[in-house]
Order: C-alpha cells, then structure tokens, then sequence
C-alpha cells in the first residue's frame, strides 16, 4: 500500500469512526490534518514500523489531536447546543483513542500519549498567559503542534523525527496564524534555517513536498 | 448512621488518595496548579474512590494499585464536572465559583483535558489489559450518554427504556466501573467482580432516580437550585415520565420549553406531584436497590461487604 492509500485509509477510519448523526447536524464538519498523518506515516515507515501497525498508531494519534482541536472551537459565539455537543464531541474522541489503544493492550502508548495531552495542554494554559512579543510563546506553540508526534516518535525509537516535527509544525502554526509581530518573522527564519538542517537527515520526499511552500 | 462512618477502616487510606490527588494534580505552571487545587478543595464525597477501595477488598488488596485506579477515577470525574459546568454555563458548583466562571470556557475545557491526561497516567501504572478495557469502554459510554442526554432535551416521545439507557450511561457505569475495578486490580476471580459490577450498576440506577425524584421534592435550600430544574433544562426523568400517563397533565408537561416561566413551572411540578408519579418512581427506585442487595449476597462477606450493604441502604433512603 502506498502512502496516498495509507493516507485515505486513516482518514475513512476516523471519519467513519466519529460520525455521529446528532452531532454532525450541530458542530462543523471536524477537518483531520492530513500533514499530520504523512509525517507520522512516513515516520513510522522510516523507523520499519509493520504498516498495519503504523495505520493504528496513527489513527489513534489523529483521535487525540481531533479531540483536542474540537475543544480549540469552544467560543463564545457559538449557540449552546453547539457548544455543548463540542465539548463532549471532544471528550468522546479522547475516550475512543483511549479504548481503541486499550483494545491493543498498549498501555505504553496510552502513557506516552496522556503524557503528550497533559503537555499540550499546560502550553495551552501558559500561551494564553502570554504577550504576542514574549519570546516563550514559541516553545508553547513547538509543544502544542508537535508533542503527540514526539511521543509516537520516541515510542517506535524515531526520536530524531520529533525534532523535525517540533519545528515543522511550528513553523505552520505561526505561518497560519499570520507573522503578526517582529519576534513571529525572526521565529519563521529560525524554523527554516533549523529544517534546512535537519530535513537532508530524513529521506522522504513526501515530507519535503508537502511542506514545501512552508520552506521557500 | 453516616456515609462516611460506614467504611471508616478506609479513613487511611482515604487520607493518604487525597494526598496523592493533589500530587498527582501539580505541574509546574503556577494556574494549572491553582485551577486543579480549587478544584480539589472544593471537596465531594470521593464516592469513587470508596467504591474502588471497597471492591478491592474482593481480592489481594494492594493499596498501592488502589491508589492508582481510585486517583484515575476521581480524576476522570472532575475533569468530566469541569467540562459539564461548560455545557450547563454553571457558576457555582459546591458553594464556590467554577473553573468556568473564574478563568472562562476555553481555560475550562485545557483544565478538562489536563486532568484526564494526569487521570491516565495514574492508570498506566496498572498493568491489566482488562481493567484498561473496562475503564476505556465506560468513558466512552458515559460521554455517548451525556450526547444522549442533550439530544433528548424537551422530547417528551422518548419511552421509559431510553431514560434507564440514559441513566445507565450518565450515572451507573462509573459506579459499577468503579466497583469493579478495584477487585479487577486486587486479582479477584471474574465471578466476583462481575458481581460487584452488577452491584454497582443497580446502585448507581437506584441513586439516579432518587436523585430524579429529589429534583422535584427537595426544597431549593437541600438541592442548591429550584425544585423541578431538571424538566425546565429540558430533562425528561422518571417522574416526568409516570405523570405523563394523565393526559390533561401531559399535555401541560409537552408544552414545557427554555421560555416557560418559574410560575408556569410551579403549576406543572405540583401537576407531577399530585399523581402517582413519585410514588411509582420510589418503587423502580427500590426495584434497583433490591437487586443490589440480591447481587451483594452472592458475594463473600466481609467488612467491605457489610459498608457495601449500608451503602446502599443508605442510597436508598436518602432524602437530599
């Protein structure tokens, strides 16, 4: 199976998995990040992870952070239904990667992934406690975008990857949110100067095309 | 006799979980530790862990894996109030001010989420596939509830058998989980803590509906919100369900909407508690309670057994 059909697979499981009639006629149609699952598919095949394994890793990744995106929409302007089905649409994701790896009997990557989720979310808390030129709010955003890949990474003995994933899906991040200061454009060069470093490492043209227009 | 009287040769080992919930809640960032600690100090009954530590003592009773699960468990409860005070915009919850109303809906849901994450990590120090199994297979059923619970708001079509799955789901699973996770973790045979799971889910089905009852009987002082809150939010319980067998009454209940003012709602609750709505609703009540106390039989007896039996008595007789 190639990658594209890796790719597909995943994200038919997964939205096979959290369709729900009720709450799919209140909260917006969940996107899964498809640069997520390349870079950990291509991790895990990069690291001679058993595809059909490699496919459920990911796929309970892609859960957690389906989870915590879901909760990232709770705002104010949302009617109450639709707040209140997204904060439990949330939870029942996190609740499905957690039987979904309990199944397997991996409790190692259920430790490794709560540690991610307990992380994540202490950046979350100090982002916000942050000005826009506070140099520390790009740790919290490195944190917050990478450290489920850097558990998987670490789980399957890849842990070079996390690196390349701490600073690529920074650099998308703050590239997303927009370079709104002085300190974001500094931050933008430092990712790239870091990937052009660190991405001759790891061969998979994949990677390197589908973040290209992140690297020019 | 009190509730916590009943299991006091658990008072140690209560103490030293307290201890470890706040350890296990401390992180490095000075509000998540504030967030977590208010939390914490606003205290509950710790009705999980008891059932925890009382179910291990079924099997090989080791505190330390107690620790473990009871912590997990008690955990994975309050991140589940911290996100419910979202769902409901509550602003108070046991007298003090929820993490919600204090630092707003997105620090709620981080809090949530932080505190589900420490829950299973504390979990992971267990290395049983079963109990893993059984904890996972209730969260997602409790949230698949609380998805129910909301879908069902102000449908006065649903029958009798959809609240019981509603209640199994928002209320019984965690009790029976918790019942039986601490004798899956202290190696008690399957017999037995299958039995203890069936124990816990009658209780929990028999405490809901007390609860559901107590809704509409209490005064606003015992309850801590108005009588008869739980048909204004839209939540068809038991009671609702038995008086709706009087067609004048149901067709003033059927009207009962989010814009249905206190004194239209005084009328429709003293509709409900002039039939035999309560009265019927005691006795389904007292059907789970009896059930229990069959299931508690078929157990050896031992002091957990006897807490276990006043426990649900008590349950049972609870007025608030």
């Amino acid at each position: 199976m190639d990658m594209q059909q890796q790719m597909e697979q995943v994200r038919t499981r997964i939205q096979r998995a959290i369709a729900h009639s009720y709450v799919d006629r209140y909260i917006q149609p969940r996107i899964v990040d498809e640069d997520r699952i390349l870079f950990a598919l291509s991790m895990l095949r990069s690291a001679q992870v058993d595809a059909n394994i490699a496919l459920d890793y990911v796929f309970a990744m892609m859960f957690i952070q389906l989870a915590l995106d879901t909760h990232d929409e709770i705002d104010e302007q949302q009617t109450i239904q639709q707040r209140q089905l997204t904060v439990l649409a949330g939870d029942l994701y996190s609740g499905l990667y957690y039987e979904f790896l309990a199944r397997r009997h991996d409790i190692s990557l259920i430790r490794r992934f709560a540690e991610a989720i307990k992380e994540i979310n202490i950046q979350k808390i100090r982002l916000r406690q942050l000005s826009l030129d506070d140099l520390e709010r790009f740790h919290c955003i490195g944190v917050i975008e990478s450290a489920l890949l850097c558990k998987l990474a670490e789980h399957v003995h890849a842990d070079e990857w996390g690196e390349l994933a701490y600073y690529l899906f920074s650099l998308k991040r703050v590239h997303r949110d927009g370079a709104k200061s002085k300190a974001s454009i500094d931050y933008i060069d430092y990712c790239k100067r870091k990937l052009q470093d660190l991405l001759p490492l790891h061969i998979h043209e994949e990677v390197k095309e589908r973040f290209s227009h992140l690297l020019a | 006799m009190k509730l916590k009287a009943m299991y006091s040769f658990l008072n140690g080992d209560l103490n030293r979980i307290e201890e470890q919930l706040k350890m296990t809640v401390q992180t490095s960032d000075p509000l998540v530790n504030e967030a977590s600690l208010h939390l914490l100090e606003a205290g509950g009954k710790r009705i999980r862990p008891v059932f925890v530590l009382l179910g291990g003592q079924f099997g090989t009773y080791h505190f330390e894996k107690m620790k473990r699960v009871a912590v997990a468990l008690e955990l994975i409860h309050m991140a589940s109030l911290v996100h419910d005070d979202v769902i409901d915009g509550a602003m108070l919850r046991r007298g003090k001010e929820t993490i919600q109303a204090k630092w707003g809906d997105q620090f709620a849901m981080y809090v949530g989420d932080y505190l589900f994450a420490r829950a299973l990590e504390q979990m992971c120090e267990i290395d049983d596939p079963v109990a893993h199994h059984i904890l996972a297979k209730t969260i997602v059923e409790v949230c698949r509830g609380e998805i129910e619970q909301i879908s069902d708001k102000y449908r006065f079509d649903q029958n009798l058998r959809r609240y019981l799955q509603r209640i199994k789901r928002k209320t019984a699973l965690l009790i029976a989980a918790s019942c039986q996770l601490g004798a899956v973790v202290a190696g008690a045979p399957e017999a037995v803590h299958k039995k203890l799971y069936w124990f816990g889910y009658y209780v929990g089905m028999s405490f809901q509906i007390t609860d559901d009852i107590l809704d509409f009987i209490g005064t606003e002082k015992q309850l801590g919100k108005p009588a008869g809150s739980d048909l204004s939010q839209g939540n068809v319980t038991l009671p609702v369900l038995y008086a709706m067998k009087e067609q004048t009454l149901k067709e003033q209940i059927i009207k009962v909407n989010e814009h249905t003012t206190s004194h239209e709602m005084a009328h429709v609750i003293d509709g409900i508690k002039r039939t035999d709505a309560i009265e019927k609703s005691y006795e389904l009540g007292d059907r789970y309670l009896q059930k229990a106390l069959h299931t508690l039989q078929k157990l050896p007896r031992n002091r957990a057994w006897t807490a276990l039996y006043n426990i649900a008595k008590y349950i049972g007789k609870r007025k608030y």
